[in-house]
């Protein structure tokens, strides 16, 4: 997911205030998350309060909502492969309840009966499971546990089995101090791994793994001062431990050198305190600022570079040792955040914000293979964290007693030291990264369109964003493209996206959405030709082609049971298919060097229109 | 807001998923590129200060191109000295020009020009000469299971910094089985071999970008530069092996460029490769400045070292199995000799003529009397006695 011209690396996805890395089951194409089980989900892109930070580009919170403290229920859906189950109920009647909600795929057996070859030998699975306890102890003590966990294996048509896994976890204490302010001290863990197993060639059999864990801690009070006043402040600090990658020999025949990199460490800290002023009945306006704190930690070992000189194997000029939990490189600063909102009539206003950002942690992707793997890495000696300001303006306005919605925004963001790869960068397992990446500058605008119709027999939204997003690498020591602004990975000018309902009657529905958005950049080879007998590939640009356009169309029909009130269980149908058409959408594009040849291949994961049916039911 | 909360039914039809990953399908990808973006001039070669300058001018091609690329014939090929001094080049055969012995003068810049027959002009800027300083030493080590090769020079003036290596291969091998017979389809009579077809030279020549830098040395010194690493049980060392180490001094630039190609490597598509990038190198089209060249030219001389290692030299004990790529060779009795003066059989006809078996050798099993049983032809696949389908049995003029 890139937002508004930023990184995927660029989203803070928050379930319940734990960060989850890679929130997504199967190649991005379905949430992480159960949707049985969320209270909200609040997408941050112009306006991100102080008390949110650590991300460029956007900040997901996503909550979970509160089990039923007076009765048992329950709600789930059972399909050909996956199914899902909810259920909720008090611990202690009025007092405690919990939620606990689960989602799996049922088994690999019907893909292994498939007759292709080539299929057989893909598989895909994955399961997730979340709970959330709450208690509340007296009137002003409430207690909240969250928990999350989910993993996700896959192999496509290829030796490779690829697997990762995300765990969050929450614990809150909310106390009420007085009945003008209240805080929560929460505490976090977070944790993101995937590896690969390799195992055609037992002489080459291998493991790789990596992990991330994050613990953190936070206390946010809320201050309600007056009508025209309300105070958020707070402190927290977040621990860093990562395994950035080890690759491991599997199977006694296997030749495969151990191999790993160094583990990082680090604290991220912040305090923020914001003010919620009603300037007027027209007229609010928020200001906040948060202020965060970055330390590199050791044990690890640092390469110093010839100052002044591109960072490379040669111009290592030494190595320094750091001992444990020895500050290595501290970097810090404010972030002011600032919106306002004015009111011109009773159904039209006007929103202008400014945010600026830091982001100390960075994703490292390689997009050139069939199936791209990602790892983050902190900000340490040699990678300086990103810095990111966007300002943006709006116009809102309704229709017809606010049952249409109509916005226009538009924005414009600058973002300094991104990472972007140097020319013939390699990340795999490299133990000196920072020779093949480089702090990029770049700037991204964009005016995005959106019409909602929120009641009535046909109700939906329809939204299209114009978007640039460029980067440029322009260093003394480092250029790319000749210094020229590029577009960047997550260049996408045009998104068209229209979901739509139509109710036929209580029991009837049926919906259609639909989804187009220009290719992402592609460095294309262009041509081969030989060098001393030696077949060599000249490539365009960076980022000088697309991948084709994307776009998907979805249709689902919805049918109710009857509603007789007697009847144990409320339930559905959905029949649904997705992408219609059967529009080849590249997941991935790569190419590779056979006989001679340079042959480009593209990987369409849903290629063709997909039915499914699913029965759904609550009780 | 919705990005997650997918509309019900789309959400509810998690199942789809694994239907889709059956329908995952790889498909070509043939990328709408412009034909006119495969076409470039493709400039290979340097020039060399000192002795013969050879370049050989090609095009480039699409990528799915099976053919081999085509010659760039005709042109006019010049280099040029900064004080206006001209030397030509002549094309032989097609596509390779090859310029006089020169002398260049180390204190000049001299620069490339190509004029093409389809009327284009490419040249290089005026490039500074590099002097290759002489290799100390090629040599070898026993280790890690097998014969690490290694080069090692010097520059005393510290000028040289940017290192290239090229080298060739040579070895001398047998086939697996020795042939003293031959059919003679005139006479259709078996005659004894006049040639060898036993011993053979094979021959490599590097492909892998091998070079390295001094600069974060005190001194313009290399020492130890791994080029070639043999397996213990190597096809190329069971009898003589040579290798022929080519050294080149270049610019930084020329090091850079062959950085990059060497990091757009061979090998695409696999996790651990590097990203690729654009590289084109020194040539430049004047006459359209958007049209890209490819190669780099540097003017440098070159300086050469040879060696041999003998079996005798290594370590290996003396009953040490090579490999030789002949292991699943046999030699069959085919066909039961004629009595003498009597025509061939029509089996041995069919097997050594037509089949296109060759003869190794006449004899008879072991524990037969060839005195009283007529003779046999041994014989065996043709890969399997003839050394020259893997390399040449004309002794190389500098084999020793």
């Amino acid at each position: 997911m890139s937002v508004r011209g930023g990184g995927t690396d660029q989203n803070l996805v928050l379930f319940n205030d734990a960060t989850i890395y890679n929130p997504s089951h199967l190649f991005g194409f379905f949430s992480a998350f159960n949707p049985d089980m969320l209270k909200s989900v609040e997408l941050y892109k112009s306006a991100v309060p102080a008390r949110y930070g650590g991300r460029l580009a956007s900040v997901l919170d996503i909550a979970t909502r509160d089990g039923n403290k007076k009765a048992f229920g329950g709600a789930g859906g059972i399909g050909l492969l996956t199914s899902r189950l909810t259920l909720e109920g008090p611990l202690v009647k009025d007092k405690g309840s919990f939620l606990i909600g689960g989602r799996s795929s049922y088994s690999d057996w019907l893909l292994h009966r498939v007759p292709d070859a080539s299929l057989r030998n893909s598989s895909a699975a994955f399961y997730d499971i979340s709970t959330h306890v709450t208690y509340d102890l007296n009137d002003r003590n409430s207690f909240y546990v969250t928990g999350y966990y989910s993993r996700d294996r896959f192999r496509l048509a290829s030796d490779t089995t690829y697997r990762y896994a995300s765990i969050a976890a929450s614990a809150k204490w909310k106390h009420n101090f007085s009945n003008k302010l209240y805080g929560v001290l929460t505490g976090t863990y977070s944790q993101y791994d995937y590896g690969f197993a390799s195992a055609r060639n037992p002489s080459t059999a291998s493991d790789f793994a990596y992990r991330l864990a994050q613990k953190g801690v936070q206390a946010d009070f809320s201050y309600y001062h007056s009508a025209q006043h309300t105070l958020d402040f707070g402190v927290s600090t977040l621990l860093y431990d990562i395994a950035p990658g080890s690759l491991t020999p599997a199977g006694a025949a296997s030749l495969i050198v151990p191999d790993a990199l160094q583990a990082e460490k680090a604290l991220e800290s912040a305090l923020y305190v914001a003010d919620r002023f009603e300037v007027s009945p027209r007229l609010s306006v928020y200001a906040g600022l948060r202020y965060s704190l970055f330390n590199a930690l050791g044990p690890r070992l640092v390469n110093e570079y010839l100052p002044g000189a591109s960072k490379t194997e040669n111009t290592i000029t030494g190595t320094r040792g750091y001992g444990s939990g020895q500050v290595l490189a501290t970097y810090h600063g404010p972030e002011g955040r600032l919106s306002a909102k004015y009111m011109l009539t009773d159904n039209a206003s006007v929103k202008a914000s400014y945010n600026r950002m830091r982001q100390y942690i960075h994703q490292l992707s390689n997009t050139t293979t069939v199936s791209p793997i990602d790892s983050w890495k902190l900000s340490d000696t040699n990678i300086r964290p990103q810095v990111g300001d966007q300002v943006s303006v709006g116009y809102y306005r309704n229709f017809k007693h606010n049952t249409i919605e109509t916005s226009v925004e538009a924005y414009y963001k600058v973002m300094r030291d991104f990472l972007d790869y140097k020319n013939g960068a390699s990340l795999f397992l490299n133990q000196h990264i920072e020779t093949d990446v480089v702090n990029a500058q770049g700037r991204a605008y964009g005016v995005e369109f959106l019409a909602r119709k929120t009641t009535g027999k046909v109700n939906g939204w329809l939204s299209y964003t114009y978007s640039r997003s460029l980067a440029r690498v322009n260093t003394g020591t480092e250029v790319v493209n000749g210094g020229r602004y590029y577009p960047s990975n997550y260049d996408k000018p045009h998104d068209v996206t229209l979901v739509s309902n139509y109710r036929f009657s209580q029991r009837f529905s049926v919906s259609l959405n639909f989804n187009y958005s220009t290719g992402r950049p592609l460095t294309l080879p262009l041509a081969k030709y030989y060098i001393d007998n030696t077949l060599r590939v000249y490539y365009s640009e960076r980022n000088a082609y697309r991948v084709p356009d994307y776009y998907r169309a979805d249709l689902a029909i919805n049918m109710e049971g009857n509603h007789k009130a007697h009847k144990l269980a409320h339930s559905s149908w959905t029949l649904a298919v997705y992408n219609l058409t059967g529009r080849k959408n590249p997941y991935s594009v790569y190419f590779q060097s056979q006989n001679g040849q340079v042959n480009g291949y593209q990987l369409s994961i849903f290629g063709q229109p997909i039915p499914s049916l699913t029965y759904n039911f609550r009780f | 807001m919705a990005i997650f909360l997918r509309t019900k039914g789309l959400a509810a039809g998690l199942w789809a998923v694994l239907l889709g990953l059956a329908s995952s399908c790889v498909t070509p990808y043939i990328p709408d590129v412009p034909a006119a973006t495969q076409d470039y001039l493709v400039v290979n070669g340097f020039i060399n200060s000192q002795g013969i300058t050879r370049l050989e001018l090609s095009r480039s091609l699409a990528l799915q191109a099976t053919k081999a690329p085509a010659v760039e014939t005709k042109a006019v090929v010049t280099i040029q000295a900064a004080s206006g001094q001209r030397f030509g080049l002549t094309e032989s055969p097609a596509g390779t020009y090859t310029s006089g012995s020169l002398n260049l003068n180390p204190a000049l810049t001299y620069k490339l020009s190509i004029a093409t027959a389809g009327g284009k002009s490419y040249e290089t800027d005026y490039l500074p000469v590099k002097t290759t300083p002489a290799i100390d030493k090629v040599h070898w080590r026993y280790e890690n299971d097998g014969v690490q090769i290694y080069v090692d020079t010097h520059d005393a003036n510290r000028n040289t910094t940017y290192y290239r290596w090229k080298y060739e291969e040579t070895w001398q091998f047998t086939s697996a089985l020795e042939s003293f017979y031959q059919y003679n389809p005139i006479t259709k009579l078996i005659e004894p071999r006049p040639d060898d077809i036993y011993h053979c030279w094979g021959n490599n020549i590097s492909t892998a970008i091998k070079q390295t830098n001094t600069t974060r040395l005190s001194q313009d010194v290399v020492l130890d530069f791994p080029l070639v690493f043999l397996p213990a049980n190597s096809r190329k060392l069971p009898i003589r092996y040579s290798i022929m180490v080519q050294q080149y001094a270049q610019t930084r630039e020329e090091y850079e460029y062959w950085e990059i190609l060497r990091k757009n490597s061979e090998n695409l598509g696999t996790i651990n490769d590097p990203l690729p990038s654009q590289v084109t190198g020194n040539v430049r089209c004047i006459s359209n400045p958007d049209e890209p060249a490819l190669g780099f030219v540097g003017v440098h001389s070159v300086s050469q070292q040879r060696i041999y290692i003998d079996r005798n030299d290594l370590p290996q004990p003396k009953d040490f199995v090579f490999e030789t790529g002949y292991e699943s060779c046999v030699e069959v009795i085919e066909e039961r000799c004629p009595p003498r003066g009597r025509p061939l059989p029509p089996g041995v006809t069919t097997t050594f003529n037509v089949q296109g078996l060759l003869i190794t050798k006449t004899g008879c099993p072991t524990g037969t009397n060839c005195y009283l049983t007529s003779c046999f032809y041994y014989g065996s696949f043709t890969d399997c006695v003839d050394c020259r389908l893997r390399g040449t049995n004309v002794k190389p003029s500098f084999w020793q």
